[in-house]
């Protein structure tokens, strides 16, 4: 019986060691490719490198070299790649030719800047961005390590951002349509393990640019730790919360914004629904859809991190990191013992028991203010101001009324200023000037009397803080820099050009904000 | 003594005498014989030319001498041996004697030795003995044996002698041909030969030079035209050879021409030393002269511009006259007018010539409105280019220098044109800040009272500071830009608000404000227009540079490339810098275009041509869809959160609207306007329909008939015909006219019918007058007569049937004097608000739009009271004045939808006729119709003035 038994397990071995050749490896190509697909996923790039050397031309292999290649952002090397007709056959291999081909003509040849201390790799599309990589590189690193933290993930080095120039060139790189784009405002996107991500200078006025950043870096946490299982609503719910907790507390933070847009949205019967946003909040039919999607996925969120605390998020997305399958219900039941329908119920309850949204349209300090009438004065006063006529300029805007708007505030302390610069010489009249200072301070006003961040108002406000507090002046100033860093008020700590020269030839001292000065003073003004 | 000195030959000495005179001799000669045989023998065998048998004829050769010489060297060796001799002679001759004295001569030979002397043999004795051997034979024996070996030998000579003979004696140059071939080395046999007498040669030149054959020297060097067909012709010196005509590594084979004679041809092509050869096998034997050609070859043509090479630039080109010399060697087929600017070219043929001539004069004028240079970016090489006729290496192009017609920069016009108006406003700003500082002064307690007159007299001044730069303006021109006319009517219509006088300090800042900000508007909305329309050109060159780059990735093609970067890449900088000054748009799409250069630049100089064209790809792309970097419904904030609930500064709203009002104006106006030309479409149809339905079959006939009375009546004035005198010209024309009438009275075409009477009666008046014999009088009466008669028939019916139709007609023309009378009130309404609004029409157009409103309501007046023809009158006057203005806004509209063109384009040419007029789309289909209905009835209403009679013609034939 034993020799039989022995003899039956050497046919065996002799069964495997002669099975073995192709089979294995195929097999073993197959758990290869799963490996890499993973590693990519999870941005562990380095690792995705080492398994991506392989000389396997499978057709899904190189995909996946493809897709690597995508996430360090070689787009030209991605669309080689991806020329091969047997890579294109599948769906999933056309769509990837197709974002590599247009992320490769937005992306040829840019500027690339790399931050190796703090882990930051930068491209610009155009070079004239230079000028803002110190700040991205700051912001970027602060936040990527205090959510991060918050999250309790780590993400590898190097970060990488993509800053483009327009809305044509985000959609471009993404892969996002441009219809989409435009129809909602898509101001950055995180894909790829990579963030891509306007420039400032795209928008008129600027943009929260900082807290855009945090929001598209929480997105690239969220994807490492749940190896890009967790729904949507939960990438967007926890980018909305972590997109302003890296830094400190600002003026104008929307505090119970989600709530009472949520539960505006859910008492008129007009709620998106947290599991009904389709492919991307992105591609929702309108602005207000977006914005009240946004506000239902961080109120939610928020309300399980209150009711369930922070370690049950981390353990939420581990958990889907774990199962292996897109549906979140089952690691919601298995961290909190109640699926998702069941917590949306919950959170829908108390949304309705709570205050929010009872009140009809929010309280706005702009009251009686003719908007018409400070329309023409603001353009009035700016035409008069470029042509050199400070005092003109203050005559005009002085007597419009100018509720809570930042911007005609600003305006009016603005030409305050100016009314005492010599028309010719362009100098500041040494005798008016404290007085002007008082003057332009009183017109400006202070953070309780306007609506909202207007990256001029605080540039201005900068400079009047400049002699007696430095430390608001500071605050002023980064407060600018985060809504409008191209404003002239805000890149050259609140100086401006009044006809074709400065108002005060001081420039600021900080290399990198007189170089932001200098870029913004080179942008045509009208 | 002379006889006792004489010895006796002994008979060794016999023997060997007969041996050398008689055998040695004959056999020499045999082999002499033998060895003519062979050369002859080998020189007919080696004269086939192959390998093989010029190695046989070798062989044979060689085995003739080699036998004539071991013939030699076999007599002399047998005549220094004793022995030899004796077994050449004795022994043949007698054989048991000849043994025997080889015996006695082996007795001798061993006495001589030491070792027959030691054995004591004596050498006399042995030498008596092989005497006596040699005597035994008798000398007649040898003497016979010798005669039958020479008579042998010398009949075997005889044979080879006669055969050798034979073959040489029928074709002897065969031998020396053979011979020739035998010694050939590389295929060439060293000794020439002539092949054919009686040698000609003759040069056929290419047929397209037509020029006469002509005879050459069949030796030396000749010059011809290359092409030519060189014909070689002789009579063949021997028959039986293969002759060919042999010119570098090329023969062509002589052919019979029919007479006895053989003929090559040549066709010349390159030079080539010709030679007349035979072929044997490989090798050839060639004649000793040598015919050198050299061809002459067809030179390209050579064009001469004047005045090339120069640059112009566009804009300041009236029209650019191209004189050219074109000049061929032969002839000219062709010439061109060639335009390039980068990878385009655009190839005008100018000449098509016979190719006979050899010299062409031309004059060619490319106007600066050609489709090539409106179009183009780059700069246009224009070159004149001629081709040749010939027909031998194809058809050559000769270039003349080039005249580079450089385009004004993209976006050039459009950036002259916004800084003057940006200068125009900083006047009108510098004067509001000037009035608001007065003002404020004024206001001020300090400042002292001041005379209302000197306020007016200072806002005069004032207005007049600010409005002359916007005067010049509108009357500019920018790099070949004029401005728009509805920018212009707009900004026209400002100015004379400006300069109503002001009742009061207030009102006048008031509305120096409002103008301020009316221009302020429309600066930007100008600039945001021309930036989209510069964008979208800049995306063609952005496009070129992509070509440029793409063909740049072809090591080989890179120089190409780099000329047409080169010329590209500035024109997109220069595009780039004039986008950044238009509006805001205008920067936004001019700094993303800069970005993009420095991209491609940055691809260009790390020698990527790859990304090169990526980024110019993308920029074309991007310069193609001229919309704001960041255009959003909103302003911003998904996937950000950005200014979601965090109370975003709102951006302030238009500080003016006049610009959009004065567009709305406009557009209400050109509404208007086709509404009120429906209105009078409408009419017209309610009118025609009246007089349509009066037609009965009775009357129909009446009228046929009396149109053919009215034609029999005209039959005797002459017909038009050229030369005629003024008074038949008269007649004639009074014919055509009279029978203009009859067709139109025929079909009940009343009015046609009138004004035709009209028309004849006056020719026939002026016939009477010039009567000069050549017209029959009676003709003219009875004409006359008949006219009169019908005419008054036609009025009486004209009479009636207006009164019908009037009656029929006047329900719908009482809705339709109604409807006028709504559309004058809208004519009110509008030019109430272009007098008062902010926008302000201009003074000629709120004219317009007033008389066209007092005739409308004229005209519905007229309308309301059934008069339909004065009602449809004034309907008509004031349709004119409604589309004097309406008109110019639509026009200019699509002026500016095609830049730089579009004002040269619509003023027509110089023979006074309009060649724009507007042709509906097919997918317009009730404009279509109307455009096919006004046709019509312009063709049937005013047949009058020079072409009066053929445009009747061809109305008529139109109906059929």
């Amino acid at each position: 019986m034993k020799r039989r038994l022995g003899l039956c397990l050497l046919l065996l071995l002799v069964a495997t060691l002669t099975w073995g050749g192709a089979s294995r490896a195929q097999l073993g190509g197959a758990v290869d490719v799963r490996a890499l697909d993973d590693a990519i996923t999870e941005i562990d790039l380095e690792r995705a490198g080492r398994l991506a050397s392989s000389s396997d031309e499978t057709p899904q292999f190189l995909y996946e070299r493809a897709r690597l290649l995508v996430y360090l952002g070689d787009c030209v090397g991605a669309s080689a790649l991806l020329s091969n007709p047997a890579v294109t056959e599948a769906r999933e291999g056309a769509q990837l030719a197709e974002i590599a081909r247009n992320c490769a003509r937005a992306t040829a040849a840019g500027l690339i800047l790399e931050d190796k201390e703090r882990g930051i790799w930068l491209r610009m599309q155009d070079d004239a961005d230079r000028v803002f990589a110190p700040f991205v590189f700051r912001v970027a690193a602060q936040a990527r390590d205090r959510i991060g933290t918050e999250l309790a993930v780590d993400l590898p080095r190097p970060l990488r951002i993509d800053l483009v120039r327009d809305l044509f060139s985000l959609s471009a790189v993404t892969g996002l349509p441009l219809e989409a784009a435009e129809t909602t405002g898509t101001l950055a996107v995180a894909r790829f393990g990579r963030i891509i991500m306007l420039s400032p200078r795209a928008t008129r006025s600027g943009y929260h640019w900082e807290d855009t950043l945090a929001h598209e870096l929480t997105h690239l946490l969220v994807t490492r730790a749940s190896r890009d299982r967790a729904p949507l609503w939960l990438q967007e719910g926890v980018a909305k919360r972590e997109e302003n907790r890296w830094r400190e507390e600002r003026p104008f933070d929307p505090k119970d914004w989600a709530e009472e847009t949520a539960a505006r949205a859910l008492r008129r019967g007009k709620q998106i629904g947290i599991d009904k946003l389709g492919p991307s909040i992105a591609m929702l039919p309108s602005p207000e859809a977006a914005s009240t999607a946004y506000a239902e996925v961080q109120s939610f969120v928020s309300y399980f991190v209150r009711e369930q605390g922070d370690a049950a998020l981390r353990l939420l997305l581990a958990d889907m990191k774990g199962l292996g399958s897109d549906e979140p219900s089952s690691a919601l039941r298995s961290v909190s013992g109640y699926d998702l329908a069941q917590w949306n119920r919950r959170w829908q309850k108390y949304l309705l028991d709570s205050p929010f949204g009872q009140v009809v349209g929010a309280p706005t300090r702009l009251g009686n203010v003719d908007a018409r009438d400070l329309a023409r004065r603001s353009r009035l006063g700016d035409l008069l101001l470029d042509a050199g006529h400070g005092s003109a300029a203050a005559l005009v805007l002085s007597p419009g009324s100018a509720g809570g708007s930042p911007g005609y505030r600003f305006r009016v302390a603005r030409a305050e200023l100016a009314r005492h610069i010599g028309p010719a010489t362009g100098s500041a009249n040494g005798a008016g000037a404290p007085v002007a200072n008082e003057t332009a301070a009183a017109r400006l006003g202070v953070e309780t009397e306007i609506d909202g961040i207007h990256g001029p108002w605080f540039g201005l406000r900068g400079r009047l803080f400049e002699n007696s507090d430095r430390l608001a002046a500071a605050r002023a100033f980064e407060l600018g820099l985060a809504s409008d860093p191209l404003a002239e008020e805000v890149a050259c700590e609140g100086r401006f050009t009044v006809g074709d020269r400065p108002d005060e030839a001081r420039l600021p001292t900080s290399p990198d904000w007189k170089a932001l000065c200098e870029a913004a003073r080179k942008l045509p003004r009208d | 003594m002379a006889r006792a000195a004489a010895r006796t030959p002994t008979p060794i000495e016999g023997l060997a005498a007969r041996f050398r005179e008689r055998v040695a001799r004959s056999r020499r000669q045999l082999a002499w014989g033998a060895l003519l045989l062979a050369v002859t023998l080998a020189a007919l065998i080696g004269r086939s030319g192959t390998a093989l048998t010029r190695l046989g004829g070798a062989a044979l050769l060689g085995a003739a001498v080699w036998g004539l010489v071991l013939v030699l060297v076999r007599a002399r060796r047998t005549l220094a041996d004793r022995r030899r001799l004796i077994e050449a002679t004795l022994l043949q001759a007698r054989p048991e004697v000849g043994a025997r004295a080889l015996r006695a001569l082996s007795l001798v030979q061993r006495a001589e030795t030491a070792e027959g002397q030691a054995s004591g043999e004596s050498p006399d004795l042995a030498q008596l003995h092989f005497q006596r051997m040699l005597a035994l034979t008798p000398p007649a024996v040898l003497d016979d044996w010798a005669a039958r070996v020479s008579h042998r030998a010398r009949l075997s000579l005889l044979v080879m002698v006669v055969v050798a003979g034979t073959a040489f004696a029928l074709d002897p140059a065969r031998v020396f041909e053979g011979l020739n071939v035998l010694v050939a080395r590389g295929g060439r046999a060293p000794f020439p030969m002539y092949w054919l007498g009686s040698l000609r040669v003759e040069s056929h030149p290419p047929a397209y030079l037509r020029e006469p054959d002509r005879a050459i020297l069949p030796s030396g060097v000749v010059h011809e035209a290359a092409g030519s067909m060189i014909v070689v012709q002789g009579l063949p010196e021997r028959e039986g050879r293969k002759l060919v005509l042999v010119g570098g590594d090329k023969e062509v084979p002589f052919v019979s021409d029919g007479a006895g004679g053989v003929l090559a041809r040549w066709a010349l092509t390159a030079p080539v030393e010709l030679r007349v050869a035979a072929r044997f096998g490989n090798v050839l034997i060639t004649e000793p002269d040598v015919l050198e050609l050299r061809p002459v070859a067809d030179v390209a043509p050579s064009v001469d511009l004047e005045g090339a090479p120069r640059s112009v630039l566009l804009k300041d080109l009236q029209a650019l006259e191209l004189r050219y010399a074109v000049s061929d060697d032969h002839g000219l087929r062709e010439v061109a007018l060639v335009l390039r600017a980068g990878g385009r070219e655009d190839r005008r043929t100018l000449e098509r010539l016979d190719g006979e001539a050899k010299r062409h004069t031309g004059v060619q004028a490319l106007s600066p409105r050609d489709a090539f240079l409106r179009r183009s970016f780059l700069p246009v090489e224009v070159s004149i280019e001629a081709r040749d006729n010939d027909g031998v290496s194809g058809a050559k192009w000769g270039v003349s220098q080039a005249i580079t017609v450089l385009p004004p920069g993209i976006g050039e016009g459009e950036a002259l044109r916004y800084a003057a108006l940006k200068a125009a406003r900083a006047a009108l700003v510098k004067a509001y800040a000037a009035a608001l500082v007065s003002a404020d002064t004024a206001a001020s307690k300090t400042a002292g009272p001041r005379p209302a007159g000197a306020n007016a007299k200072k806002q005069d001044e004032l207005v007049k500071a600010a409005l002359e730069p916007l005067r010049d303006f509108v009357d500019g021109s920018y790099a070949g830009l004029s401005v728009p006319k509805t920018l212009k009517t707009f900004l026209l219509g400002q100015s004379r608000a400006l300069e109503r006088p002001a009742p009061t300090r207030e009102t006048f800042l008031r509305r120096l404000e409002d103008v301020t900000l009316a221009v302020d508007a429309a600066l930007r909305a100008t600039g945001d227009h021309d930036a989209e329309g510069v964008a979208k050109r800049l995306g063609d060159v952005a496009e070129e540079v992509a070509d440029a780059s793409k063909l740049g990735q072809d090591p080989e093609k890179q120089r190409t490339a780099n000329k047409r970067l080169e010329v590209s890449l500035p024109v997109l900088r220069q595009g780039a810098s004039s986008l950044l000054t238009l509006s805001a748009l205008g920067a936004d799409l001019g700094s993303v275009a800069g970005g993009e250069i420095n991209r491609i630049r940055r691809g260009l100089d790390a020698k990527s041509y790859v990304d090169a064209e990526l980024a110019a790809r993308h920029l074309a792309a991007r310069l193609r869809r001229p919309k704001p970097s960041f255009s959003s419904a909103d302003s911003g904030g998904v996937e950000s959160g950005g200014q979601s609930g965090r109370g975003g500064a709102a951006q302030p709203g238009e500080a003016s609207q006049a610009h959009q009002q004065f567009q709305e104006l406009m557009r209400e106006l050109a509404q208007l306007s086709a509404e009120h030309a429906g209105e009078l479409s409408a009419v017209e149809s309610a009118l025609q329909a009246a007089e349509q339905s009066q037609q009965d079959p009775e009357l129909e006939r009446e009228a046929k008939e009396r149109a053919e009375a009215l034609r029999r009546a005209l039959e005797g004035l002459p017909d038009y015909a050229p030369g005629q005198t003024p008074a038949e010209q008269a007649a004639a024309l009074a014919r055509e006219h009279g029978r203009a009438m009859a067709e139109s009275l025929s079909r009940l075409a009343l009015k046609d019918a009138k004004q035709s009477a009209d028309s004849a009666r006056q020719q026939l008046s002026g016939a009477s007058k010039a009567g000069d014999g050549n017209v029959s009088p009676q003709a003219l009466t009875s004409a006359e007569q008949e006219l009169v008669k019908q005419q008054a028939f036609v009025e009486e019916l004209l009479k009636k049937a207006q009164e019908a139709a009037d009656a029929r007609a006047k329900e719908a023309l009482e809705r339709s004097g109604k409807r006028e009378g709504e559309l004058a009130e809208r004519a009110q309404n509008l030019s109430g608000r272009g007098s008062h609004g902010e926008a302000a029409l201009p003074g000629e157009v709120a004219e317009a739009l007033d008389k066209a409103e007092g005739l409308m309501r004229d005209a519905a007046r007229e309308l309301s009271n059934g008069r339909g023809e004065q009602g449809l009158s004034l309907q008509r006057e004031a349709q004119r004045w409604l589309d004097q203005e309406s008109d110019d806004g639509k026009s200019d509209e699509k002026k500016d939808d095609a830049p730089q063109d579009s004002q040269d384009d619509r003023t027509g040419n110089d023979k006074g006729v309009r060649q724009d007029a507007e042709v509906p789309g097919r997918d317009k289909n009730l404009r279509a119709e109307d455009f096919r209905k006004r046709v019509l009835e312009g063709l049937s209403r005013d047949q009058s003035g020079r072409l009066g009679p053929a445009v009747k013609r061809y109305a008529e034939g139109l109906l059929k």
